[in-house]
């Protein structure tokens, strides 16, 4: 996905967190250092999980993302580190006035570490133009679980589809010391322009409106073919089957995917908790934490 | 390109060649069983399918076929490299395993045939490195490299190759759905002006959105009675 090369008029929001280990007297926990936070982007304190992983709640000030704006998250996980990440609401792209909007992600999660990313929907209104890039690069043992849903647009207000064109871009790289170039393990490249091409062609959406996707991937974990028949034998559990319309395959290496099809975002994000719940205490023989919104 | 490099071109797009294009209907079988794509809607389906999908299998056409013309200078390591790269790349991006793994099953047998039909010291030697590597080749790529080896234009390539794209697909929906020969033949030749633009327009890794296919190709191993591999 190129840049869109607009002029920047909007916000330029970035935002540099690290996580790394610790001990809380004799309890190893993770801990964050904020290294650079401009607005609209802001984290406010992290919160010790029961695992010792660092929870941090992404903000962001403006309430959305605006026309031109352009915001740059970087994450960086050291050895051994373990973080969750949401947000605090829904990432809502407001119509576009000022140009493209675009943000960037990028998360490193070094030897050992894991990384939960779990926003919560993307919302782009009528008349919005959304860019978003996302890369994961994963060291060895190093663990992911990372979901997205797209909304169709504020469907309160009648909007579906309505958006000009929203594009995303994401890869999980595996990277070793052996090899001279990461792994490319999953990659997706997507741009929506509904009025170029209709969504819900039966290639596309077909019937449904809603999308989601939940990465699971561990650096030399095994066995993923068991994985993938847990997580498929899970997808035909009637609550999950009524919500949606699931599939699950094992990536080309060091993990699975999970997509989703529906016609609500909240049974859907309540799918892909239970993906996740299942995957890690398949991969991690541990309890998957929900993220707390309020405390 | 001359004609006797031509008809082996066509030769290898033929869907009677031993490499197996007619056991996968990748993903259509799960979506006519779940009355998501009847004969009515293949049509418009496909125009789809090859906008989206099509692009990726036609730019992977294209850059196999960049190395194809490398390769008859001879086997460099930096040829390998790419060879590979491209190849993952391509794995990568294709997230539902039985259409992936359908894709790597026909570019390997694929290569094997080119190798033991042209009988070449070259492709012989790349299919030893890739093979060394490991992760397989995928359809697309190799018949780009084919292609680009007999001396083809490159959008032809890609052009043929999506042909025989589409016609796999149409075929495995005649197995599955009332879809007649004249009709199936219709679709096929109402869609070459897109096949000519796709082929054409195919650069850098494009942009793909087929989440109904990736998921239908996902469910498909549980569907109870199966007449595809994938």
């Amino acid at each position: 996905m190129n840049d869109p090369g607009e002029g920047v008029r909007g916000m330029q929001g970035a935002l540099r967190l690290r996580f790394r280990p610790g001990l809380q007297g004799m309890r190893r926990v993770t801990v964050v250092d904020t290294l650079v936070q401009t607005p609209p982007l802001r984290v406010v304190r992290p919160f010790l999980l029961p695992d010792g992983a660092a929870l941090v709640h992404l903000h962001n000030l403006s309430g959305g993302i605006l026309g031109g704006d352009r915001l740059n998250m970087a994450v960086e996980l050291l050895p051994g580190a373990r973080a969750q990440l949401t947000t605090t609401g829904a990432s809502r792209i407001y119509g576009r006035r000022q140009g493209i909007a675009w943000q960037e992600n990028t998360f490193a999660v070094g030897a050992g570490g894991l990384l939960e990313y779990l926003p919560d929907p993307v919302i782009p209104y009528v008349g919005s133009a959304y860019r978003q890039r996302t890369q994961f690069v994963l060291g060895p043992d190093a663990g992911l679980f990372a979901w997205e849903v797209v909304a169709p647009g504020r469907e309160a207000h009648g909007e579906c589809f309505g958006y000009e064109s929203f594009g995303w871009e994401w890869e999980v790289l595996a990277a070793s010391e052996a090899a001279v170039r990461p792994l490319p393990i999953a990659v997706e490249r997507v741009l929506l322009t509904p009025a170029r091409r209709p969504l819900l062609s039966v290639a596309r959406l077909g019937p449904y409106r809603y999308m989601a996707t939940l990465l699971v991937c561990r650096v030399g974990g095994g066995q993923w073919d068991r994985v993938e028949r847990a997580l498929s034998a899970l997808a035909e559990q009637t609550g999950l089957a009524e919500g949606g319309w699931w599939g699950v395959s094992t990536l080309s290496a060091h993990g699975v995917v999970v997509k989703g099809l529906g016609q609500n975002g909240r049974r859907l994000l309540d799918g892909l908790s239970q993906f996740w719940g299942l995957a890690k205490e398949l991969l991690y023989a541990e309890k998957a934490i929900l993220p707390r919104k309020i405390y | 390109m001359s004609i006797p490099n031509w008809l082996r071109l066509v030769h290898l797009a033929d869907s009677a060649l031993p490499i197996g294009g007619t056991a996968h209907s990748y993903g259509l079988e799960t979506l006519v069983d779940a009355g998501l794509l009847a004969p009515a809607q293949l049509y418009e389906f496909l125009d789809s399918y090859l906008v989206e999908a099509g692009q990726l299998e036609a730019v992977c056409c294209w850059r196999g076929h960049a190395l194809g013309e490398e390769l008859r200078e001879g086997v460099t390591a930096t040829l390998v490299d790419e060879w590979v790269a491209l190849n993952q790349e391509c794995s990568a991006v294709k997230l539902a395993r039985e259409s992936r793994q359908a894709s790597l099953s026909l570019g390997g047998r694929l290569l094997h045939l080119l190798c033991a039909l042209e009988a070449n010291a070259s492709l012989s030697e790349l299919l030893e490195r890739t093979e060394a590597v490991g992760g397989g080749v995928h359809h697309s790529c190799v018949f780009g490299l084919a292609g680009g080896w007999l001396g083809g234009e490159p959008a032809v390539v890609a052009a043929v190759c999506l042909r025989q794209l589409v016609a796999g697909l149409v075929a495995a929906c005649q197995k599955l759905a009332p879809l007649g020969q004249v009709q199936a033949a219709a679709i096929q030749w109402q869609l070459y002006p897109r096949i000519e633009e796709i082929a054409l327009a195919a650069k850098g890794m494009p942009a793909m959105f087929v989440p109904l296919v990736e998921v239908a190709s996902m469910r498909h191993p549980a569907l109870p009675v199966r007449l595809f591999i994938s």
